[in-house]
Order: C-alpha cells, then sequence, then structure tokens
C-alpha cells in the first residue's frame, strides 16, 4: 500500500466499491477486496450494504428458517463455536435439511477450511449428509458432499434465491450502535 | 454412582445420543477423553451406537458441565464442533 493519507485511503476505497461488486478473498479469518486490497469492514459494496458479520440459519426440509444464527462473538470472518447451534441442529434432526451462512463482500462464495471440517463434523454426528449454503451479497451458492475424501464438498451457483437470503444478508449487516441487530 | 471427582461422558455419533457406560476422572484431558470414545465407538461397548471401524473424531470438541438441578454430577459432552469461517 505504502504511505498514502487517509483521505487518499478514503477515496481508493469509495472509487473500488463504486466500480462494481468487490471481489472478496479470506485471509488470516478476514475477508478483504481483490481488487483495491482493503478489509471488506470498511469497504461498501455497490448496493450501500455492508456484509460485515457473517450469520446463519438452521433449515428445514420444506428450505424454510428454523433458527437464525447470531451468536456473541461472530466476525466478518467467521461465526464461533456454540453448543447452542449443536443443540438446535440435534434437536431438529428429523426436520433438517440443511444450514446456510454469510459471507462478507459479493462474488461467489466457497467455503473456508473451518467449514469443511465443521460440514463433516456435524454430518458424522448426524448420520446424513444435509445441505450447506453459502451466501455473499450478490450470489447463493449450495454445497454438497460428493467425496471421494471426507472434505470434499462440490457447489453450485443457483440461478434462484432462497426466500431466506435476503434476511439473511440483512442480519450479516452491522448491530446499530445500541448493539441491536438490524431489522428489516 | 457416580463420585464428585467423575463425570458420565454423553457422545453423539452417527445419529445416536449416548453415554459411555463408565465415568471418567472430570479432570480427564480432552484428547484422553476423544480417544476412549474413539475407541468405545470402534469396538462397539457403547449401547446405542453401533461399532463403527471408520470413527472420526478429529472435528468434534469436548465440553464439561458441573453438577446442576437435573444432573447431580459432573458431566462432559464431546460434540461435532460447529464454528464457520
Amino acid at each position: 500500500m505504502g504511505n498514502i493519507s487517509n483521505a487518499e485511503r478514503k477515496r481508493r476505497i469509495r472509487a473500488c466499491a463504486e466500480a462494481g461488486p468487490a471481489p472478496t478473498f479470506n485471509y488470516w479469518g478476514s475477508v478483504w477486496c481483490r481488487r483495491c486490497n482493503y478489509q471488506m469492514g470498511i469497504h461498501p459494496n455497490v448496493k450501500g450494504m455492508q456484509m460485515t458479520i457473517e450469520a446463519g440459519v438452521v433449515l428445514d426440509l420444506e428450505g424454510k428458517p428454523i433458527f437464525w444464527h447470531l451468536p456473541p462473538g461472530r466476525t466478518g470472518g467467521s461465526l464461533p463455536d456454540s453448543s447452542e447451534l449443536w443443540d438446535v441442529l440435534w434437536e431438529n434432526r428429523r426436520r433438517l435439511s440443511g444450514f446456510a451462512h454469510s459471507h462478507p463482500g459479493a462474488g461467489e462464495p466457497g467455503p473456508s477450511y473451518t467449514d469443511v471440517t465443521t460440514f463433516q463434523a456435524i454430518e458424522s454426528a448426524l448420520g446424513r449428509r444435509i445441505d450447506w449454503w453459502i451466501t455473499s451479497s450478490d450470489h447463493v451458492a449450495l454445497f454438497r458432499w460428493v467425496g471421494p475424501d471426507k472434505y470434499s464438498y462440490q457447489g453450485i451457483l443457483m440461478r434462484t434465491e432462497p426466500d431466506w437470503a435476503n434476511r439473511l444478508r440483512e442480519l450479516s449487516q452491522p448491530p446499530t450502535k445500541d448493539g441491536k441487530e438490524t431489522e428489516s | 454412582m457416580i463420585g464428585p471427582n467423575e463425570a458420565r461422558v454423553n457422545i453423539t455419533w452417527a445419529g445416536q445420543n449416548a453415554e459411555l457406560p463408565d465415568p471418567v476422572s472430570r479432570d480427564a484431558a480432552e484428547g484422553d477423553v476423544k480417544m476412549w470414545v474413539a475407541e468405545a465407538i470402534r469396538n462397539g461397548s457403547i449401547p446405542g451406537i453401533p461399532a463403527d471401524p471408520n470413527v472420526d473424531l478429529t472435528n468434534y470438541v469436548v465440553e464439561k458441565y458441573g453438577p446442576n438441578d437435573q444432573r447431580p454430577h459432573h458431566a462432559i459432552f464431546v460434540r461435532p464442533k460447529t464454528p464457520f469461517g
């Protein structure tokens, strides 16, 4: 980056945001813009929606939300381990179809190593495979285990977005100053 | 009877939830607990969980809880991890 002024830094980020959806990548638990190399936490996308905090949702067999997962300690790069989430998954195992979580920024989402190792662990405990959805600000992808090894998950981009996708994006925006989640 | 320095171990594997037949030390190391549970699943010694020679608890976590109103003894839960990145 070199030594640049704060004003120049803001100008570059604003120009990048105006150029279109930010292509992102994960690095050491944070999400960065591949185009301007600034962190997505300070980088709005073109719709003006900052997806800076990950969120999740447990889905039933009809694809309807059972539980919105907004644990304490969630960040722009992660959802922390949660015994509450496991309790929800286990209690609803007979009507569970999958779990979705958001990734900040735009572009085609893909699972991290943390994601696929969690997918594998949960499916081992449930004794069956489920659907794993990941959203970005402009795409939704569905991942399923295809084998042959335990972390081989393959995704497809969805042309039609599920009903819950926009709500998940809303819940991926920063809490308001009084600490409340953003409501639609 | 479970002693004050012992804990009952609960495990969820392959769609089944069950307990190790014998209690373990409440201070047992997490790695030891996972090793004992994996071995018990491998040889089918946990009632309610069929033997599974391919058991893999690599991505499991161990949680310890003290006694409460519903459970008068210490408990150790071995469950899948749930973080996402």
